[in-house]
């Protein structure tokens, strides 16, 4: 889980679902347990770089970017599972105009 | 009436006294500036006084009164603002240690329209650094130290408009200035039991504040009744050159009818047993001149995954540079010394699909809210958190269930808070109206009749000392 989830989960919404996606509609069942997630290779190589930055950060802390990125790498299937909510033509709430 | 009473007045009846000339703007400005100084630090509310500025434009308002001329219900009332708005010539540090020594030469159009409007800025606020932007889990995650509410200085004052929330709260301003984009209005107004507006996502101009999510940042009033907080947006609203997402819309009220209000389905699961006492006593009182529907459903989706993929690529693109710098390593949050590089390492195309799942979402929210004036809820499940404990320990019993923050700030909708009564250890809990696009003074005029008929909004702090 990225830190910014976990924030919003504790403050700014004050009400999100810390352990599970949050849903408009709860079901009332009780929130799934956060499985032990294991922080993938693309994660690990992307925190490491950010070495280049700051050839300060420890190794623990290399640790502790890796396993955010690794949350926001996960985000993509959290939010169009296998691409089905979205559909080719479904354009961004922002859109692009000519310029004048 | 005492300096104490005067000081926890709310703006319009300051205003009145100013212009009935029962006080100067001087004699006033001189009482908020010794309180910012007695007060401002025990709650860790204040960054910068600026004396010089505020007794300035104190004398400025009170020469004009003398000659005859008013600018409106704000002339004279001195106010202060969270420190990512440009004060020309006084430190804006974004309530980060990076940027402590920034300074701009100009004003932010908001805190230009209000010198324009004859108020006087006496404060730069503090403020979580960077907004929160970098994922912080503990109070203590800003230069200045943590924001205290004056409830109960032991508990946060939230973010990540803390200043603002104490100083209002503890009477230190006449009213303030925040900032939010994603409960940055909503949490301190609740924690610290004021009456804080979040205006529709474009109603106020951002020129001369701090970016950190380009879509979803917003600014508006965190006041001590719902009428100061109505008429300073109308003072700070409309469009500004400077601003391209700033517009002049009209503000529609309800006339001849029944506001009609839905309580969301699971709108107080999960949340602290005074929370749901109060939010069910402020319905009785709703009741009295609204309509309301229970258990409404709203559209399913995962707002607050959606809301973070957008957030990611925004906020990443906004420090860059000091992501890049290293500099991330000055922030005060352990959590935020680190957070930059995770929202750095976010996919491009997760941003894109977050915005394009955000405006499916957003159609189905707003399709739901139709037959509504706003939908009513608790602000937060919860009353404030502690200091001294993580954000993720304060409070695990009662998390809530609705995201109501990632619900009305993706489609940028207005929404206000206003302090509805006291919870666990006697904090102030906060009963919140989420509105349609633009109506915000549809809002404020039942927030305006529910503080008509009751008195949660006069209810004030002792303020201790350190």
């Amino acid at each position: 889980m990225s830190t910014r989830k976990a924030f919003l989960a504790a403050t700014a919404s004050g009400a999100l679902l810390a352990a599970a996606p949050p849903s408009a509609q709860p079901s009332g069942s009780p929130s799934p347990s956060p499985k032990p997630s294991k922080i993938s290779g693309a994660a690990r190589e992307l925190a490491k770089s950010m070495r280049r930055f700051d050839p300060q950060l420890t190794d623990k802390d290399l640790e502790t970017i890796a396993q955010n990125i690794d949350g926001n790498l996960k985000l993509g299937n959290a939010i169009d599972p296998k691409g089905r909510a979205l559909k080719n033509w479904d354009e961004p709430a922002a859109t692009f105009e000519a310029a004048e | 009436m005492t300096n104490e009473q005067l000081a926890f007045s709310d703006a319009t009846a300051l205003g009145q006294m100013i212009a009935q000339r029962k006080m100067s703007s001087v004699e006033l400005t001189k009482l908020y500036l010794a309180r910012l100084e007695k007060y401002g630090h025990v709650y860790g509310a204040v960054v910068t006084i600026v004396h010089e500025r505020a007794l300035g434009e104190a004398r400025a308002a009170d020469k004009e009164l003398a000659a005859g001329s008013s600018r409106g219900p704000l002339h004279g009332v001195p106010y202060g603002v969270k420190d990512l708005l440009a004060a020309a010539g006084a430190p804006t540090t974004w309530g980060a240690a990076p940027y402590r020594n920034q300074v701009f030469d100009y004003d932010a159009t908001v805190v230009k329209k209000l010198r324009d409007a004859g108020a006087v800025l006496c404060a730069k606020l503090a403020m979580v650094e960077l907004a929160g932007g970098f994922g912080y889990n503990e109070a203590d995650a800003s230069f200045t130290g943590p924001g205290r509410t004056p409830w109960n200085r032991n508990f946060w004052s939230g973010g990540s408009s803390s200043g603002p929330g104490a100083a209002t709260a503890a009477g230190l301003v006449g009213f303030s200035i925040g900032s939010e984009t994603n409960g940055s209005i909503m949490v301190p107004s609740s924690y610290c039991g004021v009456s804080g507006l979040r205006p529709t996502y474009g109603r106020v101009s951002r020129h001369g504040a701090m970016a950190l999510m380009w879509s979803s940042d917003k600014l508006g009033p965190m006041c001590r009744s719902a009428r100061d907080a109505e008429t300073v947006l109308r003072t700070i609203a409309g469009h500004d050159p400077n601003d391209k997402t700033s517009k002049d819309m009209p503000f529609p009220t309800i006339r001849g009818r029944r506001p009609k209000l839905a309580v969301v389905k699971g709108a107080t699961a999960k949340t602290q047993p005074a929370v749901i006492r109060n939010f069910e006593a402020s319905l009785r009182v709703l009741g009295e001149f609204c309509d309301i529907v229970r258990d409404v459903p709203l559209p399913k989706g995962d707002y607050g995954d959606v809301f973070v993929a957008v957030f990611n690529g925004e906020c990443a693109s906004a420090f860059r540079d000091l992501i890049e710098s290293g500099r991330s390593r000055e922030l005060q949050s352990p959590s935020d010394k680190l957070g930059g590089y995770a929202v750095y390492g976010s996919l491009a195309v997760d941003y894109v699909d977050g915005m394009r799942l955000r405006s499916l979402l957003n159609e189905a929210v707003v399709r739901a809210m139709e037959p509504y004036d706003a939908i009513v809820h608790p602000t937060l499940s919860t009353v404030a958190l502690p200091i001294d404990l993580p954000f993720d320990k304060a409070y695990p019993k009662y998390p809530g269930v609705l995201d109501m923050g990632s619900i009305g700030n993706l489609p940028g909708l207005p929404s206000v808070s206003v302090p509805n009564g006291l919870g666990e250890n006697h904090l102030p809990t906060g009963l919140a109206l989420l509105g349609k696009s633009w109506g915000e003074t549809a809002l404020t005029q039942i927030a305006k009749a529910y503080q008509a008929r009751t008195a949660f909004h006069q209810q004030h702090p002792k303020l201790v000392m350190a």
